[in-house]
C-alpha cells in the first residue's frame, strides 16, 4: 500500500461522507460501512484507483469481510 | 493487435449541432433531491439538450455538414466518401447515408454507408472514413456521428435518464500529401454485449405488446424491452480496465507520450469514469476537456462536440496534438492518435 491502514480507514471516511469521521476500524464490516449501491460502488472503485492505483473490480472487492482484509488484498495487488 | 496507420488524410474541419431545448437535471424530478445531486456529482451532466419531435440524428448532422461545406467553400460534387455513424437511424432499411446524401446534393459517384457504432463511433468512423479515403485516393470527404439517444432511454430509469443528450456534427476530411500520420487501436469484446444495449426491436427479440410494458426492474428503474439496459458498475470496471491500456499501447505504437498530447479528448460518457481513466493516464486536467456538463453523453458525437465546444479557439488557430478515446457498447472501444494543422469549427449550431 502506498500508505498506512489508519490512513486507508481515514480517506475513506473522507470519501463517504455518510461515515462517521474516526468511526472506521480494521474489523470494521465490508457489507455494513455503507450502502452498496451501484452509485457508490462506483465511487469506492473509483476511490481506490486513484488512492492506490489499483484497478479492483466489484466482485472482488466484495468478497472481503474486513476493511482488513481488504487493505491487504490491496497491498498484494500494488506489489505485484 | 487492430494498430493501424493511415497516411495524407487531414481533417479539415469539425461542426457540431445540437437541439435548442435544454433539459436540466436538477429539475428530473423521478429522483429526490439528495439522489439528484448524487447523479450530477457522478454523471457531471447538468443539463443536455432533447431534439424535438421529428428531429433527427441525421437532421442535426446535415446541419453540421452543410454549415461546415459553406465555410469551407466545398462544392457536393468534390465529396466522394460519406460516413454516417449512429444508431439513431432514420430508416430501418436502408442505411440513412443514403438520405444524407441526397440531402447534402452529393453525387451519385460518393460512396455513403453507415456504421451503427456507439460510443466508440468517432474513432471507428474516423478510421473507416480516412482509410477508405486514403485507399482510393480520395480528395474530399465528410464523416458524420450523431445520435438521438432519447429514442430508447426510459424517462423513468435514473441511471440512463440523466446520462444521455442528442447532437449532430460533422468532419471534413481532405487529402493531404504530407499530412501526419494518423494512428489508431480499435478492440471490441462481445461477451460484455449485455452490460450496455437494448435488447428488443431487432430481429432477436422483435418487440410485441407484453414486453413494450414498462417494468419495475429495481427501485427508481422502469424499463421496457425496447429501452436501454445499463449496468453502470460493468460499464465502469470494462472503463477502467480498458480505457487507459489501449491509449498506451497506441502511444507506443506512434512512438509517443502522454507529454507529446496537447489534447485528450475522450468520449464523454460519465465524469467519474473520465476522471478516473485520465488520473490512470497521469494527464493533466488542462490538457483534457470536458462537455459533459452541459450536454451529457452524446454517444458518438460527443468527442466531435468536446472539440467544438471546449477547445475550438485552439485547435484552430495552429498546430495540435490530439489523443482521441471512444469507448461503450458492443463493447466496443478504440482510440487514435493525430497530429493537426489548424481545424475550422464553426461556433456550434443550434437547431
Amino acid at each position: 500500500m502506498i500508505y498506512s491502514e489508519d490512513k486507508f480507514l481515514r480517506r475513506i471516511e473522507e470519501e463517504f461522507t455518510e461515515i462517521k469521521p474516526g468511526s472506521l476500524t480494521p474489523e470494521s464490516s465490508m457489507p455494513k460501512i455503507i450502502e452498496w449501491n451501484s452509485m457508490n460502488v462506483l465511487l469506492f472503485l473509483a476511490f481506490i484507483s486513484e488512492d492506490t492505483g489499483v484497478r479492483a473490480n466489484y466482485d472482488e472487492v466484495k468478497q472481503f469481510d474486513t476493511l482488513h482484509d481488504l487493505y491487504l488484498f490491496l497491498g498484494e495487488r500494488v506489489t505485484a | 493487435m487492430a494498430l493501424f496507420k493511415v497516411n495524407n488524410i487531414r481533417i479539415a474541419g469539425i461542426a457540431a449541432t445540437v437541439p435548442k431545448r435544454i433539459m436540466s437535471n436538477l429539475d428530473y424530478d423521478f429522483v429526490s433531491e439528495e439522489e439528484r445531486q448524487k447523479i450530477v456529482k457522478i454523471t457531471g451532466v447538468q443539463e443536455k439538450r432533447r431534439a424535438d419531435e421529428g428531429v433527427t440524428a441525421s437532421d442535426l448532422c446535415i446541419k453540421s455538414a452543410k454549415k461546415l461545406m459553406d465555410d469551407l467553400g466545398w462544392q457536393p460534387e468534390d465529396v466522394d466518401v460519406l460516413v454516417f455513424v449512429s444508431q439513431s437511424r432514420d430508416y430501418i432499411l436502408p442505411n440513412t447515408a443514403h438520405h444524407i446524401q441526397a440531402q447534402l446534393g452529393l453525387p451519385k459517384t460518393c460512396a455513403a454507408f453507415d456504421i451503427p457504432l456507439g460510443c466508440s463511433g468517432y474513432v471507428y468512423g474516423l478510421f473507416a472514413a480516412a482509410n477508405t479515403m486514403a485507399a482510393g485516393g480520395i480528395k474530399k470527404g465528410l464523416f458524420l456521428a450523431g445520435e438521438t439517444p432519447h429514442f430508447v432511454v426510459s424517462e423513468r430509469d435514473k441511471a440512463s435518464h440523466p446520462l444521455f443528450g442528442d447532437a449532430g456534427t460533422a468532419t471534413a476530411l481532405e487529402s493531404s500529401q504530407g499530412a501526419p500520420t494518423m494512428y489508431f487501436n480499435l478492440q471490441s469484446d462481445g461477451s460484455g454485449l449485455q452490460s450496455l444495449y437494448v435488447p428488443g426491436g431487432g430481429t432477436r427479440l422483435p418487440l410485441t405488446e407484453e414486453n413494450s410494458v414498462e417494468e419495475k426492474i429495481s427501485e427508481g428503474i422502469y424499463r421496457s424491452a425496447k429501452h436501454l439496459v445499463i449496468d453502470g458498475v460493468k460499464v465502469f470496471e470494462f472503463t477502467m480496465r480498458e480505457v487507459p491500456d489501449n491509449a498506451t499501447a497506441l502511444l507506443n505504437y506512434a512512438g509517443k507520450s502522454t507529454d507529446d498530447v496537447d489534447w485528450f479528448v475522450m468520449h464523454q460518457a460519465n465524469l467519474l469514469m473520465m476522471e478516473t481513466a485520465r488520473k490512470i493516464l497521469r494527464i493533466p486536467t488542462d490538457k483534457t476537456p470536458y462537455s459533459i456538463r452541459n450536454f451529457g453523453n452524446t454517444s458518438s458525437a460527443s468527442i466531435p462536440l468536446t472539440i467544438v465546444t471546449q477547445i475550438s479557439a485552439n485547435v484552430s488557430s495552429g498546430k495540435s496534438n490530439w489523443l482521441l478515446s471512444g469507448f461503450g457498447t458492443g463493447l466496443s472501444w478504440g482510440s487514435c492518435y493525430i497530429e493537426t494543422g489548424p481545424v475550422y469549427c464553426p461556433p456550434l449550431i443550434e437547431y
